[in-house]
Parts: structure tokens; C-alpha cells; sequence
């Protein structure tokens, strides 16, 4: 049974002012909806306002315009102002394990943080809260007595997840939980990732650049280019049917490692260009200095998400 | 035979001296690029492949101490050559692109002066100012980048990092005319640049018929752009073969459990890795150096080092479950 409202982001705008009027628009329009116990992949190249959207969920940043909403509860506002009751259910795992950990506290005192200030177990339970975290993510328990530096980076994240699910939360963004460590370990992190979902019941909003992963992961993906959604389709419609240029062009320039996987890639269409500047945004499309199909029409109005096939949402008259 | 190779290394062990001691690094590195011949190095971050191509331009740091073996290019073997007579070599030789172009480049003189210092280095006539801003400009097109005066006159925090990444290509090809080592040369960039990135490489290669080490840590890179490959892990390389042999027909623990952790786009389960971490190099156990993390482990691997052997025509591997002669020991 599905809570169709779990979380819902409507028409989010996120402007950084960068002076003399002009404005870094990283998030341009943003409509999301995640439900309850699914896995959102989110896809883009840097620039495109992955992170952007991920802090704006989170509270770091306050949306300029536009509503989200968490179980019916607006939480369009900064961390500050937002109810602790509502901090406890959403959590993220950043990207650089050693950046988001403290190297100078212990880990038993950075598990122990969200435990003591979310109230989960009363003292005395504490410790044997924090081997069950570090159980969790199939760490020893020796692990409560480290400090992070001396740890690999593997293992920092397995640290960062436990602290990220140690308040029980229902949601968990993951902003490139792998992308700064070798592929022999990012099995190790996505399947660890994998079995606390089911065990947890959680939902994740699964950020990364790795189409392969998230072909293996998500339930359903979004593709971001430059603060706005251009595709959002369940993951088999997207590998098997994708519709926007931008994905086509995502797609072909994934490195595969077999004969096979080569087959899977759309050959019509080559990466080329970069991504514009958000500040001067091109009129009408946002792909069009980039796309080989561009027409009249994309030069002076911007398309909208359209639902092409039943949960298949693609932007682009084509 | 001799005349083949372009560049051989052999036996080459290299330690980096720190506080308390001495890091073994390299564990005797062998291999061989050939004339006009592709080679794809990969391997864990910290397994010594920068620090291996450091070696081969003489870059080591001040703390690399050059134990044994030999490094050969052409026939002239580098690390008996005088300073003088070497840097002259390396600017008409071997150049390389660097991972972080964002540091490769110095912030603080425009493109221009970089490119035009360079060639006006490198070049054996002297050439006039008009010659060199002709020169850059040349070399600026050659990487596909458009508009080059007014990249030119670009400081780098000006440029993405796409474009970044092209003028550090432009700055090693500009005189360079043998090697070209492109030491993680897309890690710092997305997907789509990547490709680009790594279609420019390939092109430029085989255009002016240079050779080319293609270093890396992520296995989809190597598969279209190298003839064949090296895996490197902890200071030698333990699996050689061509590149299509790798990928169908891995043999090594190690390269089979990195094949294996690799997600697919056909889906499907993906292992858990290869649990552990490089071994400490300051006090590396005798034996395999991959032993504590390989899952078919016997007791010779903890005893002695594995060599190459040949399993099936041009694929060495370097582990003794290969090794009919070593089980019976």
C-alpha cells in the first residue's frame, strides 16, 4: 500500500544571486513526486542542480519559490525552522566520506549524535544501540573505538550510512554515495545500501552520474539538465525506450564492460557540447545548444513535461 | 625484437622514504608498450600506476628513492641519462595529461602563455612571437575547441573542465611525438565529457601515430580505446593480456572479483567487491601481496611472490594457482 503523498516537490525554484540583478538559477521548476518505499534515481552532469535539489530537501537551502511537502507537511523552509519531529525522518549520505565525518571525534561519538539528540534509546542502552548500527553495516564492533582517518574510504561511508539511518528515518538521500571510491568497494556500499532498505522500509532519492548503477538500483529515474526535469520514466522504460535527445546522449556515453551492454546503447546520437552556463539560460529549450534534432519551435518556446506513455515523462516536442 | 618496443620497463622498484620508515611502493613493475601500440594500466587508487608513469618521465617526487630495474625508450635507457640530455629527449618523446586539469594548469598566466611557452621550449629554431601565437593557435584546433584567440587569452578558471582537460591534451601534443600517458584523464569530468574527452585521445593517437598509456581505475574506458592491457595491483602488474582477452577471459582473483563488482546494464546481481585494502606498504608481508584479500589464498602465496606466467598466448598472469609446478613445491 502506497502513501501516494510521501513526498512532493511542486514547482521548486531555487536562485542564488550572484549580483547586478543576475541570478545562478539552479533549480528552474522542479516537479517531483517520491513515493513511499521506492528508489528515485536522479541523473545529471555536474551543474545540472542534483545536489542543489538534494540540500533544498534537506533544509540546508530555503526554495525561492514553490512548495515541498513531506507527508503533507510543508517543508519548503531552512533545517532551522522545521520541526524535529520532521529532521528525524529525512537524512542524507553525502558523497566525500571524509569530508562529512569528523576526523577528530570518535566514531561511537559520531553514531552516538543523532541517537542522543533524536532521543532513540535512553543512556544506558546506548552502547548496545550503537554495536547494533555497527552491525548493521556489517562493521565489528572494535570499529566504536576509531577515529575515521585511520579507516578506509569504504569503510567511512559504511560509518556515514549507520549514522544516516541510527534516528530511524523513513527517507534517505544518497548524494553519489560511491562516486569518490574504487568500484572493488562500491559493491560492498550499494549492497549494503540495498538491504537496509528492505529491512528498514526505506525510501531514497538516489543521486549519481553512474547510469549503470541505476539501472541496477532504481525504481524509477529522473534525468536533470540544468534545474529542470527532462525525463522521468520507470528504470526498464527508460533503458529499453528513452525519449529526450539528453538521455539518449547520457546513455551513449556510458563505458560498458561487455558485448552485451553495447547493444543496449542508443547509436544515433553522439556526445557533444557542454552545459551552458544557469545563469544566462538559452531561450526556449535548455538542451537546444546541444541537441542534433533541435527545430523552430524548441528556439522560442520551452517544452513542457509531457506524459508520453503512462509514467513515461519526457521534455521535448519530440 | 628489440627494435619493437618503444618503451620497456623492467624489474623497476621504487619506495617512497616517510616518517618512520620506507614505503615500498613499487614491487618490480615489468612492462612494455610497443610502437604505435595502445596500453590500458588499470588498478585500484594508491596500487602505484601515477607514481610508476611519474618514474618514466623522471617526476618522482623528492622522497622517491630508485631502487632497481631499468627504463628503457627506444634504445636508450632514461635513468642513465644526465638531466641536460633527458629533458632535451623527453620534449621531442613522451608527454603526458595529467587527472586534475584544474591543477595542471597554472592559474595565474593566460592559455596563450602556456601553449606558447611550450612550443617556444620544445621547439629547436627559435621562432618569432607571430610564429608561436600561429603554433597555439594551430594546437588549440587540433583539440576541437573553437574560437582560439579568444581561448588564448583565457586565464583556466575561465574554462570548464572539459575544456580544461583539452588544453592539457593540447599542451602534451603540442611537441611530443612518441608517448603520450593519459594518467586518469576523465576522472575529474562527467560522463558525456568523457566521452568526448576520451574520442579526442583516441584520434589524436592514431592520427599522429603516437603511442599511448591509458591509466585508469574504471574498467569501461579501457575496452574501446586499448589494443591491450595491464592490471596493476600493489606495485606490479599481475595480469597482462590483450584487451578483448581481459575482458572475455579474466584470470587473476583480483581482475575477475573487479569484473564482478562492476554493475551491468543488462542488470542483474553485482558482487560485493573484493573485501579489504591494499596491504600496508611500509611492512608488506612476504608473498602475493593480493593474499589477504583473495578468496582462493594457499599456503605458498604467503610464502613467495608470484611470476608471470604465461597461460594462453600473450596472457600473463602472476598468480600460482596457474602455476602447475608451484602447487607440488
Amino acid at each position: 500500500m502506497k502513501d501516494l503523498d510521501f513526498i512532493k516537490i511542486e514547482n521548486v525554484k531555487k536562485y542564488f544571486p550572484i549580483g547586478n540583478d543576475l541570478f545562478v538559477k539552479a533549480l528552474d521548476g522542479i516537479d517531483l513526486e517520491i513515493n513511499k518505499g521506492e528508489t528515485v534515481g536522479l541523473v545529471g552532469e555536474s551543474g545540472s542542480g542534483k545536489s542543489t535539489l538534494a540540500y533544498t530537501l534537506m533544509g540546508m537551502y530555503e526554495p525561492t519559490d514553490g512548495k515541498i511537502s513531506f507527508k503533507n507537511e510543508n517543508i519548503g523552509l531552512k533545517a532551522q525552522k522545521r520541526d524535529l519531529s520532521i529532521k528525524k525522518e529525512m537524512q542524507i549520505v553525502f558523497q566525500d566520506p571524509s569530508g562529512s565525518l569528523n576526523p577528530r571525534r570518535v566514531i561511537s561519538n559520531i553514531l552516538s549524535r543523532p541517537l542522543l539528540l533524536h532521543k532513540i534509546v535512553p543512556k544506558n542502552e546506548l552502547k548496545a544501540k550503537l554495536i547494533e548500527l555497527l552491525d548493521s553495516v556489517e562493521l565489528p564492533q572494535e570499529y566504536l573505538y576509531k577515529y575515521t582517518p585511520s579507516i578506509g574510504g569504504g569503510e567511512k561511508q559504511l560509518i556515514a550510512i549507520a549514522r544516516a539511518i541510527a534516528a530511524h528515518p523513513e527517507f534517505l538521500i544518497l548524494d553519489e554515495p560511491t562516486s569518490s571510491l574504487d568500484v572493488s568497494v562500491q559493491g560492498k556500499i550499494i549492497n549494503t545500501l540495498m538491504k537496509l532498505k528492505k529491512e528498514l522500509n526505506l525510501t531514497y532519492l538516489f543521486i549519481t552520474h553512474d547510469m549503470s548503477l541505476m539501472r541496477n538500483v532504481a525504481d524509477r529515474i529522473a534525468i536533470m539538465y540544468l534545474g529542470k526535469i527532462m525525463e522521468l520514466a520507470t528504470t526498464r522504460e527508460f533503458f529499453e525506450n528513452p525519449l529526450h535527445p539528453y538521455t539518449k546522449m547520457l546513455l551513449s556515453s556510458i563505458p560498458v564492460v561487455s558485448a552485451e551492454e553495447e547493444k543496449l546503447l542508443p547509436k544515433e546520437i553522439k556526445s557533444s557540447g557542454e552545459i551552458p552556463s544557469p545563469v544566462n539560460l538559452p531561450e526556449g529549450c535548455r538542451f537546444i545548444t546541444r541537441c542534433p534534432y533541435a527545430k523552430e519551435i524548441c528556439e522560442t518556446k520551452e517544452p513542457e513535461l509531457t506524459e508520453r506513455e503512462p509514467g513515461h515523462w519526457s521534455r521535448c516536442y519530440y | 625484437m628489440g627494435d619493437n618496443y618503444l618503451l620497456k620497463v623492467e624489474d623497476l622498484t621504487v619506495d617512497y622514504k616517510v616518517y618512520g620508515g620506507y614505503l615500498k611502493v613499487l614491487d618490480g613493475v615489468n612492462f612494455y608498450v610497443k610502437h604505435n601500440e595502445r596500453v590500458g594500466i588499470i588498478g585500484e587508487t594508491g596500487c602505484g600506476k601515477t607514481t610508476t608513469m611519474k618514474s618514466i618521465l623522471r617526476l618522482q617526487a623528492n622522497n622517491a628513492i630508485f631502487r632497481k630495474g631499468k627504463i628503457t625508450v627506444g634504445d636508450q635507457d632514461i635513468l642513465k641519462m644526465n638531466d641536460k640530455n633527458f629533458h632535451a629527449f623527453r620534449k621531442k618523446g613522451l608527454a603526458m595529461i595529467f587527472q586534475e586539469p584544474m591543477i595542471a594548469l597554472n592559474p595565474v598566466f593566460t592559455i596563450g602563455q602556456q601553449i606558447e611557452d611550450v612550443i617556444y621550449h620544445a621547439s629547436d629554431t627559435k621562432l618569432s612571437k607571430a610564429e608561436l601565437k600561429q603554433k597555439a593557435r594551430e594546437v588549440i584546433a587540433s583539440v576541437s575547441l573553437p574560437d582560439a584567440d579568444r581561448i588564448l587569452s583565457n586565464y583556466p578558471f575561465q574554462l570548464s573542465g572539459g575544456m580544461r582537460q583539452r588544453i592539457c591534451i593540447a599542451l602534451a601534443i603540442s611537441m611530443a611525438q612518441k608517448l603520450l600517458i593519459a594518467d586518469e584523464p576523465t576522472t575529474a569530468l562527467d560522463v558525456t565529457i568523457q566521452a568526448q574527452i576520451l574520442e579526442l585521445i583516441d584520434q589524436i593517437s592514431k592520427q599522429k601515430k603516437m603511442s599511448l598509456i591509458l591509466i585508469t581505475h574504471s574498467l569501461g574506458l579501457t575496452r574501446n580505446t586499448t589494443d591491450r592491457m595491464y592490471v596493476m595491483y600493489a606495485g606490479s602488474m599481475i595480469e597482462s593480456c590483450s584487451t578483448k582477452q581481459l575482458y572475455e577471459n579474466p584470470l587473476h582473483p583480483y581482475t575477475i572479483g573487479l569484473l564482478k563488482s562492476i554493475p551491468r546494464l543488462t542488470g542483474g546481481e553485482f558482487s560485493n567487491g573484493i573485501p579489504g585494502r591494499l596491504p600496508d606498504y611500509m611492512n608488506p608481508q612476504p608473498g602475493c601481496r593480493f593474499q589477504n584479500r583473495c578468496t582462493k589464498v594457499m599456503d605458498i602465496c604467503r610464502r613467495q611472490k608470484p611470476s608471470e606466467i604465461e597461460v594462453e598466448p600473450e596472457h600473463y598472469v602472476a598468480c600460482f594457482l596457474f602455476d602447475q609446478k608451484g602447487d607440488k613445491q
